[in-house]
């Protein structure tokens, strides 16, 4: 007697079962309908690095066609000035100041176990059916625990430490760093070619590979180019085609946002040719801003104050861009503060992930605000916060409070970037009170964070 | 707007920045490099078969080295990284200009993301030029002019003739274009367009950098017959020939010298000999050096080396510590009074306080070459070498035995390990050769003819 519940029961949990698919993460969308997402973090690439913000001595033509194809952010932000902590908050979406000592090596970090525990965007879509990978630089531990493939990505092409020659990669560990090997997830390869193209042929083979239409499966393709930091090297065929740029070091610099701004649009073309371009959704956001190095005749800030490292907005305002067919309008333009934190959030609400509350995220959702669905004076953060070493700054409304131990002023400076953006004009005896508004919503937070720097 | 300008004045008060606003006054560079001149064959340094009264005089003015290096025993890469101040290695450009490439897309040469010498003074406001031999693949984009050389007089190839008459073949240029002639001995041509670059750019509002790299004496073996004659007491056909060459050199480095004496330039200019790498064997004299051209030997690779800079550099002053080609560029940087900034990671050094005495020391730890097939690294007095035709490794003292005839490895292991760990870390860093003549090295993809 066959017994009809068994194999209904066999079905349903079969049907289950050959999906992946979890009911409790899910309720709304079928893996056919979850969007693909392609984030693609630039290296060290300024304000002032991107065509698109009014620069005449920069070529970023598939950049400036991203930034009118979406919306693109005049105060887009990163939680860190500089590369790992950048990436640390990208991909949890949590001030990464609550599981690092927010500084460069995650080797290093006392906190480093509290790091392994935090979620990371790998593991918190992989219940969906994500199939995740990441090309270029890592940046966030090298010992094997930390590796990519060892937090819930699924593919790994590119090299663990912060920064990498471009032109060459070893077998071993050299004591140059920038020699180091090159990974296809757990094995050292032979490495030809010129980075910036390499990774962009990785990225393209990725999706190649995982087009969800064909597989049912959506993707995270994360493209962490190591353009444009130091080194700074470039094959002449790109110099040749910024032959326009008057000073020699910026031309050297504008021909490796060229070698990335091509990857840009190919990645782009990819994703056209096979269809996936109504489901994807494309993130563009540099890790930090402009490096102190070659004087600013390299990469630039525009017209912002300080550099890489720096709590000023020279270091944590960046060029960043969301590209999101069906549900954010082509050319917007959007002003107020979003930080590197709200991509994560905003991806998992629009997903339908359920117990969005256990990740404790930082970020916000900030697609309603996008779709204009929110009031005129609403903004998605009342405050932003930023702290490393002794440096901090804290962003509330139109004021921030700055500590910046780079300069010779080490006391807190008070400034309106409504009407200083380039933080000239120090404020804080003119508005003591604001300052210690501020001063006083900073410690709230600084208190909430474990006690090593 | 007023921003973007208080910001400018804001930073650049703060920069190291190259500054070409007033370069009234700074001091005019010459350097001059001979081709395949052995360690002995200048007077200076004990040789005494061929007359070198001018060279000699730029070595008794000013400094001379006995431990003066290039970063290559052959012609290109040593310029390569003397124009750079940094190791040619870095950027692929281990070998000569050669039909094999890595790839299609290699034109040999000084990539673009290289900054030249040319390039560094252009930005600080000099008039530069360069007369002689450039040396890099035959094509308008590696031109010196698009590489920061206002003037270029010259050829772009690897060898030439001395006597061309109808420059048929096109081969000697002024800037992009062939002369339709050159009458004069190609050495003393260069010494004459050396001189009249001189007089044009000898007033105080603009200094000159004037880089002379002679093919003399380099192949093939040519000279006017009243120099020959000049030296019938060496038996040997092709030495004679040799001296005629290295004495029509050194007269037209005298032309350049005494020009600028006559000028009143001599406190105001910086004056560098150098040779590209070692004399050619059993032709040139390299005594006691071990070997010679092509040679990873102290013969290939040890060279006449010598600056004056009247009133500011010592007289007749004999230097021991080593130096190397690469440390032109930044002494040269130096002397105009701008800082060497670290940024742009030159393997060179400003030798200039080292000479002075306002220094301490010496420039350089360690010294390294590697040259396909050949390697060479030298700490202190010791140095280790593998040689393409010796299985293993070679540690010689240069201290007690300059003529590298004793081999240490079995008496010194823990040396030959430190300076092989030394080594791999810097060879590590260093690109495989983009082109060349040696296709396990090069690449094998080879250019048509």
């Amino acid at each position: 007697m066959i017994d009809l519940k068994l194999i209904l029961f066999a079905m349903a949990f079969g049907e289950m079962a050959l999906t992946g698919f979890s009911a409790n993460e899910n309720g709304n969308k079928s893996k056919k309908e979850l969007p693909n997402i392609v984030i693609i973090y630039a290296d060290d690439m300024g304000y002032g690095d991107v065509g698109y913000h009014g620069v005449d001595d920069i070529l970023t033509p598939n950049i400036d066609k991203l930034a009118k194809s979406g919306v693109y952010f005049t105060q887009g932000y990163v939680s860190a000035s500089i590369c790992s902590p950048s990436r640390c908050g990208l991909l949890t979406g949590v001030y990464q100041q609550r599981f690092t000592n927010g500084q460069n090596a995650r080797d290093k970090d006392p906190l480093v176990e509290l790091f392994k525990k935090q979620p990371m965007i790998s593991e918190i879509l992989k219940p969906l059916g994500y199939s995740s990978g990441i090309i270029g630089k890592w940046h966030l531990g090298e010992e094997e625990s930390l590796r990519p493939n060892n937090r819930g990505w699924d593919y790994f092409y590119g090299f663990l430490n912060g920064s990498h020659s471009y032109f060459k990669a070893t077998k071993k560990f050299t004591k140059n760093k920038d020699f180091w090997p090159i990974f296809r997830n757990n094995e050292m390869v032979d490495f030809e070619g010129y980075a910036t193209e390499v990774f962009t042929n990785e990225a393209i083979n990725f999706i190649l590979r995982n087009n969800s239409s064909i597989s049912g499966r959506p993707f995270l393709l994360y493209v962490a180019y190591n353009a444009v930091h130091f080194p700074w090297e470039v094959p002449d065929k790109y110099i040749r085609r910024v032959s326009f740029i008057k000073n020699q070091n910026r031309r050297l610099f504008a021909g490796m946002v060229l070698a990335m701004d091509d990857g840009v649009g190919r990645i782009l073309e990819t994703l056209n040719k096979e269809g996936l371009e109504e489901n994807t959704i494309v993130i563009f956001i540099s890790d930090n801003g402009s490096p102190r190095g070659q004087l600013g005749d390299m990469s630039s800030t525009g017209p912002l104050r300080g550099w890489k490292g720096d709590c000023f907005e020279g270091g944590i305002r960046v060029p960043f861009i969301i590209k999101w067919p069906g549900q954010i309008q082509p050319g917007i333009r959007y002003d107020n503060p979003v930080i590197n934190l709200d991509i994560l959030p905003t991806l998992a609400e629009f997903i339908g992930l359920k117990k969005i509350d256990r990740y404790h995220f930082d970020g916000v959702n900030i697609l309603p605000y996008l779709k204009g669905e929110k009031q005129p004076d609403e903004t998605p953060h009342e405050n932003l916060f930023w702290r490393r070493g002794k440096d901090m700054a804290i962003r509330h409304g139109d004021w921030k409070l700055v500590v910046e131990y780079s300069g010779d002023n080490h006391n807190p400076m008070l400034f309106n970037l409504t009407n200083d953006i380039g933080e000239r004009k120090n404020l804080i005896t003119v508005y003591p009170e604001k300052a210690k508004e501020l001063q006083t919503i900073y410690e709230l937070w600084e208190n909430s964070l474990p006690e090593i720097r | 707007m007023k921003l973007k300008i208080t910001f400018l004045v804001l930073f650049l008060g703060t920069a190291m920045v190259l500054k070409a606003t007033d370069v009234r006054g700074k001091p005019n560079i010459i350097i001059i490099l001979a081709d395949d001149l052995g360690y002995h064959d200048v007077g200076y340094m004990g040789g005494k078969d061929f007359l070198t009264p001018n060279i000699d005089a730029i070595a008794n003015n000013g400094v001379w080295f006995t431990n003066g290096y290039t970063t290559c025993p052959v012609c290109a890469p040593t310029r390569a990284g003397l124009l750079t101040g940094r190791y040619q290695n870095r950027f692929g450009f281990e070998d000569n200009p050669g039909p094999y490439r890595q790839s299609k897309e290699i034109i040999p040469g000084i990539p673009l993301r290289e900054k030249t010498m040319g390039e560094y003074f252009k930005e600080m406001g000099y008039s530069t030029a360069i007369i002689g031999k450039w040396h890099t693949e035959n094509v308008e984009s590696q031109n010196p002019v698009h590489r920061g050389f206002d003037k270029f007089f010259g050829f772009i190839g690897g060898a030439s003739g001395y006597f061309i008459g109808e420059n048929r073949k096109g081969k000697i240029l002024r800037g992009t274009r062939p002369v339709l002639s050159e009458d004069d001995y190609l050495t003393d041509a260069f010494g004459r367009e050396a001189t009249l670059f001189i007089e044009r750019n000898s007033n105080r509002n603009n200094p000159f950098l004037l880089y002379v790299p002679f093919n003399a004496p380099h192949g093939p073996f040519q000279a006017p017959e009243k120099y020959i004659s000049m030296f019938s007491h060496i038996k040997d056909k092709k030495r004679r020939v040799l001296a005629a060459m290295i004495y029509s050199l050194d007269e037209n480095v005298g032309l350049i010298t005494s020009k600028i004496k006559e000028l009143g330039l001599e406190e105001n200019t910086l004056i560098i000999f150098i040779s590209d790498n070692g004399g050619v064997l059993n032709l040139s004299d390299n005594s006691p050096l071990r070997s010679g051209k092509q040679d990873i030997y102290e013969g290939g690779i040890r060279v006449p080396f010598c600056m004056q800079w009247k009133e500011h550099l010592p007289e007749n002053k004999k230097i021991d510590f080593p130096v190397i080609s690469l440390d032109i560029l930044p002494t040269a940087i130096a002397a105009t009074g701008n800082q060497v900034d670290r940024e742009w990671r030159l393997d060179g050094v400003n030798l200039l306080p080292y000479l002075t005495g306002a220094k301490e020391g010496i420039p350089h730890e360690v010294l390294y070459w590697r040259f396909l097939w050949h390697y060479a690294i030298r700490k202190g007095d010791w140095k280790l070498l593998k040689h393409r035709d010796h299985t293993d490794v070679e540690l010689y003292n240069l201290a007690v035995d300059v003529g590298e005839q004793h081999d240490l490895c079995k008496e010194h292991p823990e040396i030959v390990e430190e300076l092989q760990q030394l080594f791999n870390d810097w060879s590590d860093m260093m690109l495989k050769p983009q082109w060349g003549w040696q296709p396990e090295y090069c690449g094998d993809y080879k250019v048509g003819k």
